[in-house]
């Protein structure tokens, strides 16, 4: 009954899809174990303020789990498409896997509408000078990276992941 | 597109401009795009203007979706290449005038078209 009413509320748009700290991830569920991976790579640590106005320093989110980083712009017509591709990860990893999105050269209020339009149910923010998207050689987007647990940086997709790649790069990792 | 001098009905396509972000990104030739850094700024959607030499707006628009052109006159060989970001647009304007395209944040740039086509590139 919990987790039905839960799905209403998620699924009403607004509030849910409001890019804010409301859309941070759960605990990771006790039955989820992660594999050590091979990456030597270190993932540039950042903070984001997010479309709430909260502050959220990323490293927390990865230090348990997985976490894809998707760089964005609400004026990307690709980035719809990248959207499109995590729905059915995100439903199938729940809180096992961390989403952040990382706008750049954008206005809050053009990315609130397209965070509610496009149903992103993770926590985005913008990267005010870029910095973070220097840091992960992010050019123009969409661009795609995942992190493991601890923090190495597992891939990175310039122009974008494909569902096939996103999903063979976490099950190296998550183990369920 | 949307011209200040013409009905675009009659004349669907008028002259081309190419306006060419020179970003370098990889990518596969003729994917849709926007401009990388350093030229963000140049994406579907973003505003711009065309005045004539007496400084006058002409045409004023929105750029569509951008398409990956090659950088280089070289075949690696491979699927993602260095690409420019290309935007054409179309113009309802005299062919053999000067005219000045101001885009985000790029200089403006002056160009003619010659033989019913010009090439920008934003720097």
């Amino acid at each position: 009954m919990l987790g039905t009413t839960a799905l209403l509320v998620a699924g009403c748009g607004g509030a849910g899809y409001d890019g804010g700290r409301d859309s941070l991830p759960g605990p990771v569920p006790d039955d989820v174990t992660f594999a050590a991976v091979e990456s030597t790579a270190v993932a540039p640590p950042f903070s984001l303020k997010l479309l709430d106005g909260s502050s959220l320093d990323v490293t927390t989110l990865w230090r348990d789990r997985p976490v894809v980083v998707f760089f964005l712009a609400s004026w990307c017509s690709r980035c719809a498409t990248q959207q499109e591709t995590f729905k059915p990860i995100i439903e199938r990893y729940g809180d096992a896997v961390g989403f952040v999105g990382v706008a750049g050269s954008d206005k809050a209020e053009a990315l609130k509408t397209w965070v509610a339009d496009h149903e992103v149910s993770y926590p985005v923010g913008i990267d005010p000078d870029l910095a973070t998207w220097r840091r992960y050689a992010v050019r123009t987007p969409p661009a795609v990276a995942v992190v493991a647990p601890g923090g190495k940086l597992m891939r990175g997709w310039p122009g974008g992941a494909t569902a096939e790649e996103l999903e063979a790069a976490l099950a190296e990792v998550v183990r369920d | 597109m949307t011209g200040c001098g013409g009905d675009e009905a009659s004349s669907p396509a008028g002259l081309e401009l190419q306006v060419v972000a020179p970003d370098a990104v990889l990518r596969e030739l003729g994917e849709p795009c926007a401009g990388g850094q350093p030229f963000l700024y140049a994406h579907a959607t973003a505003p711009y203007s065309v005045a004539d030499a007496a400084g006058k707006v002409v045409v004023r628009g929105e750029l569509p979706e951008g398409e990956a052109m090659a950088a280089f006159n070289h075949d690696p060989g491979v699927e993602r290449v260095p690409t420019f970001c290309g935007f054409t647009v179309h113009a309802d304007v005299a062919a053999s005038g000067r005219y000045t395209l101001r885009l985000g944040e790029s200089a403006p740039r002056e160009f003619g078209f010659k033989d019913g086509k010009a090439m920008v590139v934003l720097n």
